[in-house]
């Protein structure tokens, strides 16, 4: 719907607001290779620029402060690694 | 269940182009970066927009237009000033919100429209991961002009692809082929294929609080966990969207919390630990929703973008109270 090959329904184009109209208007000029409205063709480069230094330090995350702090969070398994990660379980339930 | 608008959504009307991503900085509190489109995507070009809270609303930092659509965006976690974007191109655009002009650097080896970049969340690594509609995913250093290694395998195109936020260099992707799969990094291959629905995957995020949890959005409008120790079958399903859901994500705050948005123009927030996990309906769009954010800073603050238009941070009823 996006792009010609994409997910969603078509049926929503029907159902919506006059924004879809345009959608589907639009998707009608494309199919029928026609200029699109206020179509805008750019030219732009990289300017191969440096990146503005950075001045802030990193912040922890949430879930990264739960692990240091007394709190309700469940708190993420000991050493994590995939190998472990994939050893069938008895019973796959999900956590609380 | 209720039925509910976030509450005084402050709103960014952006004329013209179609939101795709939003997501906050994880450094400055307030400040959002969001990938959008002209003509919907369809054709034309795309921009990034960086917009700041203020008391009175939402204010255009900066824009940043590209010759093509603009479909993801991620922040660096090692520079306040710097994103990645993927576009329609097949690029990859590194970009300074410092600088007027941009982006730095494009990165041009996808073959297909670019659908998801992300930089990785663990400590002591700063990659960006991208997936494309040519069913690769590429892993990039973004000091290093060219990709460090590609990732075959997914049988359609690829739209999501997310680093765990715990197990270093290990990522998940989502595909129109019905898989999620992760991988390793360092092992450059796939380690693990669940087939998670019987309908294109549009959307997958992993739990911040369970190493071995992850969520899939389908186009059969289910949202479904896996267990990474048993794939077998969904730890859980949530139904109530009424269309393609488009992009899910996992609470920063809250272990079994997650948030929806959907081509039903509607964004849903979850616990699915709940006997009645339907926590709230937003219905504040008018267009498909296809950006969405949890705050990292505000355990309440949410960050939406639409094809009507507008971009809207708000804090939904569901979560000023407790989970």
């Amino acid at each position: 719907m996006e792009r010609p090959r994409s997910p969603g329904p078509a049926a929503t184009l029907a159902d919506a607001a006059p924004a879809s109209a345009t959608l589907a208007q639009l998707l009608q000029l494309v199919q029928q290779g026609r200029e699109l409205p206020g179509l805008e063709k750019r030219h732009i480069a990289a300017t191969h620029g440096e990146p503005t230094a950075s001045r802030l330090p990193r912040r922890p995350k949430p879930w990264e402060g739960a692990a240091l702090a007394e709190s309700p969070h469940p708190r993420p398994q000991a050493s994590p690694t995939l190998s472990k990660g994939m050893a069938p379980a008895e019973a796959a339930t999900a956590p609380s | 269940m209720s039925t509910a608008r976030g509450g005084a959504a402050r709103t960014l009307r952006v004329p013209g182009r179609h939101g795709y991503a939003a997501e906050f900085s994880p450094y400055l509190p307030g400040r959002l970066a969001c990938a959008a489109s002209q003509h919907y995507g369809i054709a034309g070009g795309g921009t990034l927009l960086i917009v700041d809270q203020i008391e009175s609303g939402l204010r255009l930092f900066r824009s940043f237009d590209w010759n093509d659509g603009l479909f993801d965006v991620t922040w660096s976690e090692n520079n306040e000033h710097v994103l990645v974007t993927g576009s329609g191109d097949g690029s990859l655009q590194l970009w300074d919100t410092a600088k007027a002009a941009g982006p730095l650097q494009v990165y041009k080896e996808h073959t297909q429209e670019v659908y998801s970049v992300d930089w990785s969340q663990t400590r002591g690594e700063q990659l960006v991961v991208s997936g494309s509609w040519d069913q690769t995913v590429k892993l990039w250093d973004p000091t290093v002009g060219k990709s460090l290694c590609t990732f075959r395998g997914h049988e359609s195109v690829i739209y999501s692809t997310i680093w765990s936020p715990h197990i270093p260099g290990c990522f998940a992707s989502a595909s129109g082929d019905q898989t999620l799969r992760i991988w390793d990094a360092k092992a450059t291959g796939v380690r693990i294929v669940i087939p998670a629905h019987q309908a294109e995957i549009l959307s997958c995020d992993w739990c911040k609080y369970n190493e071995n949890l992850l969520v899939t959005g389908a186009v059969d409008c289910s949202l479904r966990g896996w267990d990474l120790r048993n794939v077998r079958q969904p730890v859980f399903e949530l139904l109530g969207h009424t269309y393609a859901i488009r992009r899910v994500k996992f609470s920063p705050f809250h272990a079994s919390v997650l948030a929806s948005c959907s081509y039903d123009f509607t964004v849903r927030f979850w616990n699915f630990s709940k006997p009645d996990p339907l926590l709230e309906t937003v219905e504040h769009h008018t267009e498909f929703t296809c950006g969405l954010d949890l705050s990292l800073q505000s355990p309440t603050q949410v960050a939406d973008c639409s094809w009507d238009e507008t971009i809207k941070i708000y804090d939904p009823a569901c979560l000023t109270v407790p989970a």
